[in-house]
Order: C-alpha cells, then sequence, then structure tokens
C-alpha cells in the first residue's frame, strides 16, 4: 500500500487499484447566493491527472463515496463535474467502483452514462474500502483485513508557537482486529475537520489517539506519529 | 470654483423673534413649560423654520429634542389647526440607537398630547398629529396601522428607513417629506453612517421636494466634514456650533500611595477601595469601563468586596444584555433607585438616564470626544457642572491621561473620519434600489455620487458592483447567482428573482453577527465568572494548555463545551498564541502625537527634576502628585535606554528565544498596525522566515530570527508602503474575518435565506471557501478589494502610518537603534501583552517539511 498524495495505491497479483476520497462535486452550489460561480473541477481533474501520471493506468479506481455534494435532483454543475472527472477517470482505469456516500442521493443517473458501479461496499484482496457513515455486517467477516473509510474529512493543525497551518491526513491504526486507513477528501476547496480539536463522524468509536498520521500537502505525504504524541508536542 | 463655503457658521439668534414666530399654542405651551429659549435652540430654531439644512453640534443634554423638533412642531400645529394636515410623512428621524428613537418617541408624544389638551381648553380641536415608531422592534400589527394611517413624525433607525425605502406603501407618503433629523451622528463616523448616508439620498431622491436636514452631533472634529456628510455633495448645511457651557471638572486619579503600587496585579482591591469611596460621594455614579468583560467583573467584584453594600444599587449596561434588562437598568436609573452604573460604552449616546452626579473613568477613554461624551453624562441638567474623574492603573495610562486632560481642558477635539467609497454597503443598496424600481444605470450613479460617502466613486468601482451583482463574475460568463440584471443596451438595472425583497429585507444592516465563544473561569478562583468572548476561529486554533490575552489579562485555556470555552485566570507566563481579538478601544492619532510632543518636551527639562515636575502640572493641569510619578516614569526610561518621542523612533533590540525590535512609535494601535505588517513583512521576506508581531497604541514589536532592521528601514518608502501592507495582509486572520463581513454586506452570504438563519460556524466555513473561491477569480474582486480597504483604512489607519514613513524619510523622525539586556519600562507592557499575529512567509510545504524534520529529531533523540 502506498500513499500519492490524497490518494492510496494498492498493489497486488499484477492488478493495481487506486482510491479517491470525498470529491463533493457541487459543493460551490453551496454557496448559490453568493453570486461566485468559481468551479473546483479544473482543480480536481488537474490533480487527478498527475496522480495518474505517477501511477500509470490501473485496474481499478475506487471512489469512496460523496461524489456529489448537494442531495437535492443533480444540476448542471453535478453532470458537468461529473463528466469531467470520470473523462480523466476512464483514460487511467478500466474499472470504476463507486461506494456510495450520503451525499450521493441523486447519483445514480449521473453513472448511467458511465460503466461505474454504485454500491455500499467493496471488497479487495482483504481491503474492504466503505464510505464510513454507517456500519455494515459484512466489513467484520474474516475475509477483510483492512477497512478504508471516507466520510470523516480528517485534517490536522500542526502548530509552532504562533503559527498554525491545517492539513488534511491520512489515519491509520487498528480496531477490532482490523487495520483502519481513514481517507481525507480529495475536494481541495476545503481542507477538513481538526482531529486535534474535533471528533470526526464516524459511527465506529476508533481511539484515534494512537492512530499514526500522516500530513499531506500537495504531493507530499509526511508521518508524524501517533496523533496522541502529536496533539501533546 | 466656488469661494463662498458650503458650511458656514451659524449666529444664535434674538430669543424674542423666535418667539414671534411660534404659533400661539406652540408658543403658551413652551413659555409655560420653559422659561426661555436655551442656547441650543437659539442657533437651531430659527434656522429650521428658515428651511435650511443646519448641523447642531452641542453638549449632550436635554434640550435637543426641542432645538431640533420645535420648527417642525410649529408647522405641524399650525396646520393641524387648520385642518390641512395631509395624510404624508412630514419629517423623519432617524438615530443609530433604538432606545433613544424610543426615548424620542415618548419625547414626542408628550408634548404633542400637551398642546392637544391646551388646545382643547381654549375650544380648538386640533387635527391629531400621528407619531410613529418604526424600528427592529415595531410589531407586525403595528406596522399595518402605519400602513393604513400615515404618521406625520416617523421615527426610525437606518436599516428600518432604508426597508421602508423598498415599501411601494411608504414611498408614496415620502413623496412630499420636508424634514429629515439624524441624531447622533457622530456615533455614525462608520458604515452604518455610510448606510444611512445612501438611504438618505435615496429618500431625498424620491421625495419631490428637498427636505431640511437637520443634524444633531455631540462635540466632534472636523465639523465641516460632519456637515459635508450630512448634507451630501451640493447642498449647503449652516454649522451651528454651541460653545460649550461651563467647564467641566475632571480630576486624575490612581489607587494607592504611588503608581507602582498601582501596577502590582494583586491590588485590584485597591481600585475597589478607590471606587467604593468616590460612589460614596455621590447619590449616582456612573462608571465607564472600555469592555463589556471589564463591566461584568467589576459589578461582581464590588458587589463581592462590600457585601450587602450594593446588591440592588448596582447594575452593568452593555449592548449585549437582552432589552428587557437594559430598559429595566435605565428606569431604575432614571427614577434615582440606583447607586451605581457600570457601562463599558452603551450609556455614551443620549439616552436620558436621569441625574448623574459624578462620572468616572476606569482606564484611559482613548479619545478627547468620547472623554467628553462621557464626562458629559454628569448631570444632564442645561446648567449643571459636569463632573469627572479618571482612574489609573498603570503608568502609560497615566501619561495619557495626563496628556487628555490637557486637550479637554484646551477642547482639542480629535479628528474623526468616515469610510468612503465601501464597495459593500454600496452593493446592499444598489440592490435595494433594484428592488424598488428599474433605474437607468447613470442616474442610479448621479443618485449615489451625492452622498458624501461616495462622491469620489468611480464610474468603474460602480460597474464592478453592478457585475458582482449581475452574476458576471462567474466562469464562463453564465448569468448565474444574479440578484439583479443589467442591460447594456438599455443601460438599465433591475431586480431579479421573485425573492429578492425577502433576502434583502431579513439580511439588511450592516452590523456583522460575530459567532461568539463566551470565555467563562472554569477552574480555580472565579470558577463560573465570564471574562469575554472570542472567535469562533480563535477557538478553532487553541489547544488545551494554550495562554492568551483577553480584555488584558492572561488566561490559559483548558477545554470548551458548545459556545463556552473554560480557562484559568491568574497566569504569568508569556502567550503562546497571538491574540489577534481585541476589545480594546484604539488611542486616538491626535493624542498619540500629542503624548509624543509632551514627552519631548519633559525631556528637554530632564535634567532638573524641579523644573520637569512644575512644568508638567501646568502643561497637563494635574497635580503635584501626578506630575511626580509621570517624571519618574520618563527619567526611569531616559535612563535605561532613552526617553521616545515625536522626532525619534527609538528602536530597542534585545534577544529571548527569538530576536526582538521594539518600535516605539507613539501613534495609536490603528498606525501601529500597518507599520508592524509592513516591517516584519520585509524583514521575514529577508529570511523568508515568519515574524511575530505586537501591537499597542504606544508601539508595536518584531519577534524572530535574525531580524535585519536597518535594511527593513530602509526598504520601506512612501512608494511602496501600502502594496507591502496589502501582500502583508493577504494571508492573515485579519483580512479573512473582514471579508467574511463584507461579503455579508454585500449579500454574498446571506445570515437568512428562505427563513433559515444560517448559524455563523456554517457562515465561516462559507466565507473561508468563499474566499478562496473568489481570489480563483479575480484578485480585483470588489468584495475582497472593499475589504482590504477596509482593513487598511476603517480598521488600521494607512494615511497616518504613510505621513510617519514620509518623516522617516525626510528626517524629520529619526529612527534610534538601542541594545538593551531585556525591554524597557515603556516597552513593558506591550511585550506583555503578547503577540497579536503573525506575518506568515513560509509556504506551507515548507512548514510542514520543517516541522518533520523536527519531529524526526525528537524521535532520535528519545531513541538515543
Amino acid at each position: 500500500m502506498k500513499f500519492i498524495g490524497k490518494s492510496i495505491l494498492l498493489e497486488e497479483g499484477g492488478e493495481k487499484v487506486i482510491v479517491i476520497g470525498d470529491l463533493h462535486i457541487g459543493y460551490e452550489q453551496g454557496i448559490h447566493q453568493a453570486g461566485v460561480a468559481t468551479s473546483f473541477i479544473m482543480d480536481t481533474c488537474t490533480e487527478l491527472e498527475s496522480i495518474f501520471k505517477e501511477t500509470g493506468r490501473v485496474t481499478t479506481c475506487v471512489l469512496l463515496g460523496d461524489v456529489i455534494h448537494r442531495f437535492t435532483k443533480a444540476g448542471n454543475d453535478e453532470w458537468r463535474g461529473v463528466r469531467a472527472v470520470f473523462a480523466v477517470l476512464q483514460m487511467y482505469s478500466k474499472e470504476i467502483i463507486v461506494v456510495r456516500g450520503n451525499h450521493d442521493v441523486s447519483l445514480a443517473p449521473l453513472l448511467r452514462e458511465f460503466t461505474a458501479c454504485l454500491i455500499d461496499s467493496w471488497t479487495w484482496q482483504g481491503y474492504c474500502c466503505v464510505h464510513g457513515d454507517k456500519d455494515l455486517p459484512l466489513i467484520h467477516t474474516s475475509e477483510v483485513h483492512t477497512w478504508i473509510i471516507g466520510h470523516g474529512h480528517p485534517a490536522f493543525r500542526l502548530r509552532d508557537g504562533a503559527k498554525s497551518e491545517l492539513y488534511k491526513c491520512f489515519l491509520t491504526g487498528t480496531y477490532q482486529k482490523k487495520h483502519i486507513i481513514l481517507v481525507p477528501s480529495f475536494f481541495s476547496g476545503v481542507v477538513g475537520t481538526n482531529v486535534g480539536q474535533y471528533v470526526l463522524p464516524y459511527p465506529w468509536k476508533f481511539h484515534l489517539e494512537t492512530f499514526e498520521v500522516y500530513l499531506i500537502e500537495q504531493t507530499d505525504v509526511l508521518p508524524f506519529g501517533t496523533l496522541g504524541t502529536l496533539i501533546k508536542e | 470654483m466656488k469661494s463662498v463655503s458650503l458650511h458656514p457658521p451659524v449666529v444664535p439668534m434674538e430669543s424674542a423673534y423666535l418667539r414671534s414666530q411660534l404659533h400661539p399654542l406652540v408658543r403658551d405651551w413652551f413659555f409655560g413649560r420653559f422659561k426661555d429659549f436655551s442656547l441650543t435652540q437659539q442657533y437651531s430654531v430659527g434656522r429650521i423654520w428658515e428651511r435650511k439644512h443646519i448641523l447642531i453640534s452641542a453638549p449632550t443634554g436635554g434640550t435637543k429634542t426641542l432645538s431640533a423638533f420645535l420648527s417642525i412642531l410649529n408647522y405641524l400645529v399650525g396646520l393641524a389647526e387648520k385642518h390641512e394636515l395631509e395624510d404624508k410623512i412630514y419629517a423623519v428621524y432617524t438615530s443609530p440607537l433604538k432606545a433613544l428613537s424610543n426615548d424620542i418617541f415618548v419625547n414626542l408624544e408628550q408634548p404633542l398630547a400637551e398642546i392637544t389638551a391646551l388646545a382643547l381648553s381654549r375650544g380648538i380641536t386640533l387635527q391629531p398629529i400621528r407619531v410613529g415608531l418604526r424600528t427592529g422592534d415595531t410589531s407586525v400589527s403595528e406596522r399595518a396601522k402605519q400602513a393604513r394611517k400615515t404618521p406625520h413624525i416617523m421615527v426610525t433607525t437606518p436599516e428600518s428607513l432604508a426597508i421602508i425605502l423598498t415599501t411601494t406603501v411608504f414611498i408614496e407618503n415620502l413623496r412630499a417629506l420636508e424634514f429629515v433629523i439624524v441624531d447622533e451622528i457622530h456615533a455614525l463616523m462608520n458604515k452604518r453612517g455610510v448606510f444611512l448616508s445612501l438611504a438618505l439620498e435615496r429618500l431625498c431622491h424620491y421625495s419631490l421636494i428637498d427636505p431640511v436636514r437637520i443634524g444633531l452631533s455631540a462635540t466632534v472634529a472636523p465639523l465641516e466634514t460632519i456637515a459635508h456628510f450630512l448634507g451630501g455633495e451640493g447642498r449647503e448645511v449652516g454649522i451651528a456650533a454651541v460653545p460649550l457651557l461651563k467647564d467641566i471638572e475632571i480630576r486624575l486619579l490612581y489607587p494607592g500611595a504611588s503608581i507602582l503600587d498601582a501596577e502590582e496585579a494583586g491590588t485590584q482591591t485597591g481600585v475597589h477601595a478607590l471606587l467604593d469611596e468616590l460612589i460614596g460621594t455621590n447619590r449616582t455614579t456612573l462608571i465607564f469601563t472600555n469592555t463589556r468583560s471589564a463591566t461584568e467583573k467589576l459589578v461582581h467584584h464590588l458587589e463581592q468586596q462590600f457585601p450587602g453594600k450594593y446588591s440592588g444599587f448596582i447594575g452593568a449596561h452593555h449592548s449585549s444584555m437582552s432589552k428587557e434588562m437594559r430598559f429595566s437598568i435605565e428606569e431604575r436609573l432614571r427614577k434615582g433607585e440606583l447607586k451605581v452604573i457600570v457601562s463599558s460604552t452603551s450609556l455614551e449616546l443620549g439616552i436620558d438616564i436621569g441625574s448623574i452626579d459624578l462620572v468616572i473613568l476606569l482606564r484611559s477613554p482613548k479619545a478627547v470626544s468620547r472623554a467628553l461624551q462621557r464626562i458629559g453624562r454628569a448631570g444632564h441638567q442645561l446648567h449643571a457642572h459636569p463632573r469627572g474623574v479618571l482612574v489609573v492603573m498603570d503608568r502609560d495610562d497615566l501619561v495619557e491621561c495626563a496628556v487628555l486632560m490637557k486637550e479637554m481642558v484646551e477642547k482639542t477635539i480629535d479628528k474623526t473620519r468616515v469610510p468612503e467609497n465601501a464597495l459593500d454597503v454600496l452593493a446592499q443598496h444598489i440592490y435595494g434600489m433594484a428592488i424598488g424600481k428599474i433605474w437607468d444605470a447613470d442616474e442610479m450613479l448621479r443618485v449615489i455620487r451625492k452622498s458624501y460617502c461616495y462622491r469620489t466613486l468611480t464610474k468603474d468601482d460602480f460597474q464592478s458592483v453592478v457585475s458582482y451583482l449581475a452574476g458576471d463574475y462567474a466562469l464562463e460568463h453564465r448569468h448565474v447567482y444574479a440578484k439583479i440584471w443589467y442591460d447594456e443596451q438599455t443601460n438599465q438595472i433591475g431586480k431579479k428573482g421573485k425573492l429578492a425583497r425577502v433576502i434583502y429585507l431579513t439580511n439588511i444592516g450592516t452590523i456583522p453577527t460575530e459567532g461568539f465563544i463566551e470565555v467563562v473561569i472554569g477552574a480555580g478562583e472565579g470558577k463560573g465568572v465570564p471574562v469575554g468572548k472570542i472567535d469562533e476561529g480563535f477557538l478553532e486554533r487553541m489547544k488545551r494548555g494554550d495562554i492568551f490575552v483577553l480584555g488584558g489579562q492572561k488566561y490559559q485555556f483548558l477545554h470548551s463545551k458548545g459556545m463556552k470555552a473554560f480557562v484559568r485566570a491568574g497566569v504569568t507566563k508569556n502567550p503562546t498564541i497571538p491574540s489577534w481579538f481585541s476589545e480594546q478601544l484604539p488611542l486616538s492619532y491626535d493624542t498619540a502625537c500629542a503624548i509624543g510632543r509632551f514627552r519631548r518636551l519633559v525631556k528637554e527639562r530632564i535634567k532638573d527634576s524641579v523644573k520637569a515636575i512644575v512644568f508638567i502640572q501646568a502643561y497637563c493641569y494635574c497635580s503635584k502628585a501626578v506630575a511626580t510619578e509621570i517624571y519618574a516614569y520618563f527619567l526611569a526610561q531616559e535612563r535605561f535606554a532613552a526617553l521616545p518621542h515625536d522626532e525619534t523612533l527609538l528602536i530597542e533590540r534585545f534577544k529571548e528565544e527569538k530576536d526582538f525590535a521594539v518600535f516605539h512609535s507613539c501613534y495609536g494601535r490603528r498606525v501601529n498596525e500597518v507599520l508592524a505588517r509592513v516591517y516584519a513583512y520585509a524583514a521575514g521576506r529577508l529570511r523568508m522566515r515568519d515574524v511575530e508581531i505586537g501591537v499597542h497604541d504606544h508601539g508595536f514589536f518584531l519577534a524572530g530570527e535574525d531580524l535585519d532592521i536597518d535594511r527593513v528601514l530602509k526598504q520601506i518608502t512612501v512608494k511602496n508602503m501600502k502594496e507591502l501592507l496589502l501582500e502583508a495582509l493577504e494571508k492573515t486572520d485579519v483580512l479573512k474575518r473582514r471579508f467574511r463581513h463584507c461579503a455579508a454586506r454585500s449579500l454574498m452570504i446571506l445570515r437568512t435565506y428562505k427563513g433559515r438563519e444560517k448559524s455563523v460556524g456554517k457562515q465561516q466555513v462559507h466565507s473561508e471557501f468563499l474566499l478562496h473561491a473568489v481570489r480563483k477569480i479575480s484578485s480585483d474582486f470588489p468584495i475582497l478589494r472593499e475589504a482590504r480597504r477596509e482593513v487598511i483604512e476603517d480598521f488600521m489607519d494607512v494615511e497616518h502610518a504613510l505621513a510617519v514613513v514620509k518623516r522617516i524619510e525626510q528626517g524629520t523622525l529619526k529612527p534610534q537603534t538601542v541594545r538593551t539586556p531585556f525591554v524597557s519600562p515603556f516597552g513593558l507592557q506591550l511585550y506583555l501583552q503578547g503577540k497579536s499575529d503573525i506575518i506568515s512567509l513560509e509556504h506551507k510545504l515548507s512548514f510542514l517539511k520543517r516541522m518533520h524534520q523536527l519531529h524526526q529529531q525528537t524521535i532520535e533523540r528519545k531513541g538515543a
């Protein structure tokens, strides 16, 4: 398993799988009275391209859910955004799996244009990808050794005296004999929720202080030890 | 080219003449109540009767209402007797304070009732003269009533006025408006005033006749600017500068035998004993603190230290209290039931609060106009001698208040200014105007430019705001999210969307909503006592154990729950995070310069203690004890390093964990906020490392690694200062926060949409994202530009900062560097206050890498 920027690359038996966190296409619409319509789609597509430049073609691309943001019926922005993103994904991956997120209420119609599966979880070689908003019985089976989870948008505020910066992060640890990997949101408009301050909205009671933290900035992913010690520093 | 001023001074008129102009009913009523016209009335009543615009600047007093309204009532009574009163609004009155509007409403109803009764007693039936009160508190039924039966006099607030302007029923009734009264103008030298000035121009645009503008102001300067602000472009406004009746009686005191005793933290009891003594010798005392938290703490401590003495007789008053609580306190004050009332700034404005014997100003009021306004609350009767006491608790305050006292006695009022070309308020008004009708764009701009605040508005700026409202700042030029439409062919502007009016009405106003986290003592002494408020964004950065400064005190953060943050008090260690959140009022630039001058004059005499003390006593009109303390303080500084003053910019250098440079620039915090950031940015750029800053009224400091101050001084010039400042600001919290406020004012972020109020937390997340999004589009986006302007012109003082830099360039202000072992006496307070911001030059990625390296080193050390 390897971290490539905000994404995870899994390689086994000649197959390559790339896992991408929450995209929240259409998030910009959430401020639709603002009178400012800018798009983060280009940013998302550019970042995806640069990941694939490093990984090369992959067998499967897994989206961890919350592909779109708005709960209401998909509008132009969602159509445009999904088309743009999937155009990139289709160029580099044989198969696209979309794990259903709590925001993906209106996603199904948009996926009809693409050969993409919309499912609640996806297991491969013992790795199980779920969105992270609800617990599922099958993830507890013995075939599964690792849970890869989105939804929480983990981030960490790094402090040095008066200076502080918020970074997206991965958190890895164990829970009920499973390996856990918490994946940050892929969407670049918002960094995420500071795990040092707030409780993340997962249905499982992880002991996050024991989890290893990996802070991300652009393509760099750097380990910082456990969350517990990092908070104390 | 006009050689005659548009704002000529007004002279008082003869009592006999004014009397002859009064309608017999009004005359008999007036002289049944009062002996004669007051001086303020002599200055104003005649001119208003002659239908000429006027600015009345007078000390706070009970006769102002009638000074403004007497001629209007006179006119209306005349019509009412002949049964010629029409169903229209004759006069609109606005004040920035709801409570004041309440007061005025009562102050008008009473005389009208009395005049009507008098008329009846003479067999004359007057047509009823209706007064309507319209504020945010007015009930729906009351509003409906007003729509049915138009009030002849409408008493309102700036926001409610703007709302009325979009209501068709009221617009009709305003077509022949004859008088407009703007009260407490001195409290409108901010965006609220800008808002009102545009509302006035819109109001006058609808009215077929140009109504008489009457402005009421306390003692402010410069009056020409205020008159210009009141009248707008091209209108002649007479200035009635009613002379201060009597000199105020003012003393300067500190608790304990010496000021150094007062400075020690433990001597809070000393202050309370002093206050108790002063309160004891008066019937009713009004104490002004500068912050809300200080107000609450003082009441708490007085009740605690003198149990039983004050309970029931003491009250706090501040704007965060509920309307009911405030009203009840004001009632009790009026009735004389309270012995002492403690207020932050809320009682500065002219609500009637009965008679106050003594006004105590706890700590420096920071400006002469504010000091006079506050002390003027004492007496509140026409010929009373206002009595005031300044109570200080440290040496810096002592010097500041001594100079303030001098300025008060000599009546040197600090200058005020009102924001110009505020694009967010403009956006809100353009939207409001579009809701009313379809406009020709040039006509709209013409109306806007009549406002003093927009007289220099460029067509480009106007166009860019229109573009934003019309949704043109979108990718691919999609006309989405538009609030208005703009047709280039016809050059017209109109509203867009069915919800336009609702959105406008529910989001109107200029006062930003802050997400306040209440800070409460969570453990140890004083548990449960609230000590102030911090921003949600501030809380987000804190971790357990962090020490920060609030209201001049240090606290250690323990934990937070919901909207409360729990802290420990009595902390002595240095702050660990910058406290940019400050409730403190800034020292006026004029007074700060006066302190610089004073320092120089004392320095010239410093070698002769007797001569110096005599000089200080005479100069500041203070006691010998105070003069001696001031001299001792100045001498200590002179001996330690050097006494800084208005011709020397003393820069102290010393090293602790960081390299410190303390600049003794006594220009007030607003100027120092500019200088600190510019110098820090320049210094940071030399090493591409962050520099921390601390800012204060009397100076600022830079803390970083290896600061090359000499090079920095040479680098900053009048030509490049503003540009550097804007660069330095780009990543600061201050800009982010102001952007959120501007975004809300220009309706980019809606507080309420479709009836749902958006929490401040949500507004903050949205505004961060919004700022990110806006920057992607254009760094020239009008609302972003406005946020920058607001920061550097309104919050900070870029104009005067440039003047300081110019003096350095010209050589009239000479930098003098001195190496000290630790901070000097003059720098101590600034140093203890801690950092207030950090100028970030290190990129996010380099910071991450650097921290990672440190982290690795820590691990290796632990392993070894």
